[in-house]
C-alpha cells in the first residue's frame, strides 16, 4: 500500500476527503485494494494503544465504526473536537505518515462529525451518510454484529472512583480541601501490582 | 476604717478576677479541642486565601498551591499541582473540574452534594466521634511563619488512624496536617510553606485556562436519583465496622459507559469510605484484592457478576470489613 493511500485513509478519517478522492478511498476500501482494510484497522489499533483509556473489545471494524457514531456522547465543546485529531497527530510518531494514520481511530472519525457544526440534524444527517458509507463497504456478516459499548479499563475505573469518592469525602469530613489533593496527588501512581485481573 | 474598706474592695475586686480568669480558662480547656476543629472546618471553606504547599502521598512528594475563596456567589477553589504532571481540580459549589494534561482530559462532575459545603459546616455528629476518638491538644508550633496549634484526633480501636492538624491560632485555618498509620508512621501529610489571606481574589483565576478545543471533555451531569433498575436498589450494607454509618447511598453514570454505578458512602465522621457497585460485562477487567494508594486503601471482589470496590482513608481491614458486608438484599 503506497503513502498517497494512507494519506487518503487518513483523510477519510479525519473527514477531510471530497469529490473523486473520497470515492478513490471508498472503492479502495470496498475492493480491499491493497489491503486497504487491514490498514484501515491497523490505524485503530494503534491508536487504541495510544489512547488507553477504554479496554476495545476484539471485534469487527465496521461494528466498532458504527458503534462508535452511535455513541456520540453529550461531550462539552463539541465544535472543536476536529482539532483535537490534529493534536494527537503532533503528538505521535515522529510526524510521519505513521503519526497521522494513528488518529485513524473510532475517536478521530467521531471527532471529525462532531466537528461538522452545532446543529443537530446536520450533524444527525452526516452520520448517516457516513454510517451508509461505512456499511455499503463492510461485508453483511460484519454489518449483522451487535453493538457494543467501549469499556473502561481498570485502571481508568479506579481512578473514578477514587475521585468520586474524595468528592464524597468533602462534604462530610472536616478535611475541606484535602480530598483533592489526594486527587491531583493520585496523578499516575496508581499502582495495580496487587490487583489480579480475572 | 477608710485602709479597711479600701482593702475589703481590694480583695472582692481581686476574688472577682480570679474567680473570672479560672472561669475563662475553665471554659476554654472544656471546649478548645473540639472549638479548634470546628473552627479550622468552618474557616477552611469560608475563608479567601492563597498559598503554596508541599504534599506527600505513599512515597510520592508534590507541591501544589491553592486558591480559595467564598463570595455570595459561592465558593471556588483551585488546586494546581507545580511538581510532576500537571493537574488541576476546580471547584465551585456543586461542579469539580479535573484538567489532566497528559492525557488531554477533562472531567466534569456534577454533584448536587457539594452545595451542602456552602452551608456553615460545624463537626458533623461530634458525639459519634468521641466514642471512637479521643481530641487532644498538643504543642504549639510554627508553620508557614504563622503560630498554630496541634490538634490530634486520636482512635480507640485499630479500625481507623490518628489525624493531625495544626490550626491557624489567628485565623483558624489548616497549616499542616498530618494521617498516622497503627505503628504510628505518618501516610500522608501535608504542610503550607507560604499562606496569605487577601480581601477577595478575581474569579477569573478560578476558570480553566486550557484550549477546551485540544482536550476531551468527560461530564458526569446525572444525579443519584434515578431508580430504573430495580437491581441494583437491593444493594444493602449489613454488619458495618463500629461507628461507620451509610450517609448516601446513589446511582451515577460515567460517560461514555451508559450503565449505572452505585455508589455508598459510609463515615465514622473522621474518615469517610465509598463502595462503588456496577454490573461487569464478561469480557471487562475486574478489580479483585487490596490495593493501596497513599493514605487510600481500597479492595475489590465480584459477587454474582458485580464489582464491588470499597475506596477510603482507612486501614485496609477497615475497607475489606465494609466491602464485606455489601450483599444483595
Amino acid at each position: 500500500m503506497n503513502d498517497k493511500t494512507n494519506e487518503r485513509l487518513s483523510a477519510l478519517i479525519d473527514d477531510v476527503l471530497t469529490g473523486q478522492e473520497l470515492d478513490k478511498t471508498l472503492s479502495e476500501l470496498r475492493n480491499n485494494q491493497d489491503g486497504a482494510r487491514d490498514t484501515w484497522e491497523r490505524y485503530q489499533l494503534i491508536q487504541d494503544v495510544m489512547h488507553k483509556q477504554y479496554a476495545i473489545p476484539a471485534d469487527d471494524l465496521a461494528d466498532r465504526v458504527s458503534r462508535a457514531i452511535d455513541s456520540e456522547p453529550h461531550i462539552l465543546a463539541p465544535k472543536h473536537y476536529r482539532l483535537l485529531s490534529q493534536t494527537w497527530a503532533k503528538v505521535a510518531v515522529g510526524g510521519s505518515l505513521a503519526a497521522s494514520v494513528a488518529l485513524a481511530s473510532v475517536l478521530g472519525l467521531r471527532v471529525a462529525l462532531v466537528d461538522q457544526g452545532s446543529d443537530t440534524a446536520t450533524l444527525a444527517e452526516h452520520n448517516q451518510t457516513i454510517r451508509e458509507a461505512i456499511e455499503h463497504i463492510m461485508p453483511t456478516s460484519a454489518q449483522e454484529t451487535a453493538p457494543r459499548v467501549l469499556y473502561p479499563s481498570k485502571e481508568s475505573r479506579l481512578n473514578s472512583y477514587i475521585v468520586n469518592h474524595n468528592e464524597y469525602s468533602s462534604t462530610v469530613n472536616v478535611h475541606g480541601m484535602l480530598p483533592y489533593m489526594r486527587v491531583i496527588g493520585h496523578e499516575s501512581s496508581v499502582s495495580n501490582n496487587e490487583f489480579k485481573q480475572k | 476604717m477608710n485602709l479597711n474598706k479600701n482593702n475589703s474592695l481590694i480583695i472582692a475586686i481581686v476574688a472577682l478576677l480570679l474567680f473570672n480568669t479560672t472561669g475563662a480558662l475553665y471554659a476554654t480547656e472544656e471546649g478548645e479541642p473540639h472549638s479548634w476543629l470546628t473552627r479550622m472546618s468552618n474557616s477552611i471553606r469560608t475563608l479567601t486565601y492563597e498559598g503554596s504547599f508541599i504534599y506527600q502521598q505513599g512515597n510520592q512528594l508534590h507541591a501544589m498551591e491553592i486558591i480559595h475563596t467564598q463570595t455570595e456567589d459561592g465558593e471556588f477553589e483551585r488546586l494546581t499541582s507545580l511538581t510532576g504532571i500537571q493537574r488541576d481540580v476546580f471547584r465551585s459549589d456543586n461542579l469539580v473540574t479535573c484538567i489532566l494534561p497528559d492525557s488531554r482530559s477533562v472531567i466534569v462532575e456534577r454533584n448536587d452534594q457539594l452545595l451542602k459545603g456552602n452551608l456553615p459546616v460545624s463537626l458533623p455528629e461530634l458525639d459519634r466521634i468521641m466514642q471512637f476518638y479521643s481530641i487532644e491538644l498538643k504543642e504549639t508550633a510554627r508553620i508557614a511563619g504563622r503560630h498554630s496549634q496541634r490538634v490530634d484526633v486520636i482512635p480507640r480501636d485499630k479500625l481507623r488512624y490518628t489525624h493531625s492538624f495544626w490550626i491557624d491560632i489567628n485565623t483558624g485555618m489548616l497549616l499542616k496536617y498530618a494521617l498516622f498509620d497503627g505503628q504510628g508512621e505518618v501516610i500522608e501529610w501535608f504542610m503550607f510553606t507560604n499562606i496569605g489571606f487577601p480581601a477577595e481574589i478575581p474569579l477569573n483565576r478560578f476558570k480553566p485556562e486550557i484550549q477546551e478545543k485540544d482536550f476531551i471533555w468527560y461530564q458526569n451531569d446525572k444525579n443519584g436519583s434515578e431508580n430504573s433498575n430495580p437491581e441494583l436498589n437491593q444493594w444493602q450494607a449489613a454488619n458495618l465496622p463500629p461507628g461507620f454509618q451509610q450517609l448516601q447511598h446513589r446511582r451515577q453514570y460515567k460517560y461514555p459507559d451508559p450503565r449505572p454505578v452505585e455508589h455508598m458512602v459510609f463515615s465514622d465522621g473522621m474518615s469517610t469510605v465509598s463502595v462503588f457497585i456496577e454490573k461487569l460485562e464478561p469480557e471487562e477487567e475486574s478489580l479483585i484484592g487490596p490495593n493501596r494508594i497513599g493514605a487510600i486503601s481500597t479492595y475489590g471482589q465480584v459477587i454474582d457478576g458485580y464489582q464491588i470496590t470499597a475506596v477510603g482513608e482507612v486501614p485496609m481491614a477497615t475497607v475489606m470489613a465494609i466491602s464485606n458486608s455489601i450483599h444483595k438484599g
